[in-house]
């Protein structure tokens, strides 16, 4: 049964994008059939992240509003076989995302394929709240740092209560907590929260931590998720993620300071 | 949402005012216009504060003054008749009432949450989250870290506390009587702690 999963966090430039980007090219990597949606109108980015700028046609506004089929709108990705992108438009206004058209549209891609990541906006208004809105997973993304855990807690008590799941009292939405740039060195320190701050705060499963790398921005520069970069260890820890997103027990590193992990 | 911009008094009994209105099955959910004093004990309520109306509409507030001038005198005859103001205080005083008013709230407040017991206790078995806000007629009780805010006594009853298993909150009010996290002794943060309102002041206390 096709899963829709939501990456969030609130709080914006924590690393939703390229969560989404790694994610979902993790999945199709392990032979899932992905599609990972833009839902951020207006201020588009995960075509860069993925590399498929040059490609872009067709968006999800077009798709909702009946200008192009979902078909022309999906870029197939490069790189790996069965992973999609559905890019959100840069030029329309933001409130052409409805409800209705979103739920259409997921209805469509439901049938297709294995996992559906829906790659939210920052913020908590409509875009944020409709990326969610029909999520049966939800990637709660938090950087070690007050303000980004607090917004990561608002964003909790939206998906408890302005979801589907929570407004038909059905399964609430299934909570995991990856924790990006992570920086070892500086949570010894005490520049940045500890791993068991931001779990006691959160009191969320965690699902995975990816350490702060060099290797995230020169990914991101080059449209190639860094997930892609498998020596790297932002790479490594994001395959760890998929892994466990899939129900595989793996063992967490990169939380130690100073010595090299694994 | 209670207009008073039209009204001259300096000072409004608001707790009674919503009392009366949770009778009649109205919610009040915020206060417009008044003094500075009203707009305070609007806050330590739990109710929003909107600034008073200005042109356009608030003349035609004016306009609605005879409708406003009669339920004024129906609220005035309502108080002078003693029987009747003593009764509502005796059904909001009703040991069973109050029991039956007694909410229990499972799992975290999140920032942005806000969970209330309007006519009794609340108690809160996890967190309440930095940006949460709890609140209750009676006494507040927290089975875990109350890091957000937290109102007991929030229609003015002032013998109504706050228990909490780790204190960090934002705000500590018992029946409008607040401390901020800045006031609370340092010593007592991170502490098992009670909160009470006594010799007119609002005292925290170590939970032994």
């Amino acid at each position: 049964m096709a899963k829709v999963i939501v990456v969030t966090s609130g709080k914006g430039g924590v690393g939703k994008t390229t969560s989404a980007a790694a994610i979902s090219t993790g999945l199709a990597m392990r032979g899932k059939k992905t599609v990972v949606i833009d839902f951020d109108v207006g201020l588009r980015n995960l075509d860069l992240i993925m590399g498929c700028e040059r490609r872009v046609v067709y968006d999800l506004v077009n798709v909702i509003q009946g200008e192009a089929g979902l078909n022309q709108a999906l870029i197939r990705d490069k790189r790996v076989e069965n992973l999609f992108i559905l890019p959100a438009s840069q030029t329309r206004d933001k409130e052409a995302l409805t409800q209705e058209g979103v739920k259409e549209v997921l209805e469509k891609l439901r049938e297709e394929f294995d996992f559906i990541i829906c790659d939210s906006p920052a913020g908590i208004e409509r875009g944020a709240q409709l990326a969610m809105y029909f999520a049966d997973e939800a990637v709660v993304v938090t950087n070690p740092e007050v303000s980004s855990v607090r917004d990561s807690d608002r964003i909790l008590g939206l998906l408890a209560s302005k979801t589907q799941r929570a407004e038909q009292a059905s399964d609430p939405v299934r909570e995991h907590l990856l924790i990006t740039r992570y920086n070892p060195d500086r949570v010894t320190s005490g520049d940045m929260l500890t791993l068991e701050d931001i779990r006691e705060i959160l009191a969320i499963e965690l699902l995975g931590l990816i350490p702060e790398s060099e290797a995230v921005l020169r990914a991101s520069n080059q449209g190639v998720p860094v997930i892609h970069e498998s020596a790297s260890d932002a790479g490594m820890a994001y395959l760890d993620t998929v892994s466990r997103l899939l129900g595989e027990d793996v063992p967490l590193r990169f939380h130690q300071a100073s010595k090299k992990a694994c | 949402m209670l207009s008073v911009e039209k009204l001259g008094a300096p000072n409004l009994a608001l707790e009674r005012i919503c009392a009366v209105c949770r009778e009649h099955k109205l919610l009040p959910v915020a206060v417009r216009g008044g003094t500075d004093p009203v707009r305070q004990s609007a806050w330590a309520l739990g109710l929003g504060w909107f600034a008073p109306v200005e042109g356009e509409r608030a003349r035609r507030l004016a306009s609605v003054e005879v409708d406003a001038a009669v339920e004024s005198q129906a609220a005035d005859d309502s108080e002078a008749e003693d029987p009747t103001t003593k009764q509502s205080q005796g059904v909001a005083q009703d040991p069973v009432a109050g029991q039956d008013a007694t909410r229990l709230y499972r799992g975290t407040v999140r920032s942005g949450q806000q969970v209330s017991a309007a006519d009794g206790d609340l108690i809160v078995i996890g967190a309440v989250n930095a940006g949460a806000e709890v609140l209750a007629g009676g006494s507040i009780h927290i089975y875990g870290p109350l890091r957000g805010r937290a109102l007991a006594g929030i229609h003015g009853n002032l013998s109504a506390g706050i228990y909490c298993r780790e204190l960090k909150a934002e705000l500590l009010s018992v029946a409008g009587n607040y401390k901020r996290l800045e006031d609370v002794d340092s010593r007592l943060l991170g502490g098992p702690a009670q909160v009470h309102y006594t010799n007119e002041q609002l005292e925290i206390k170590p939970l032994v």
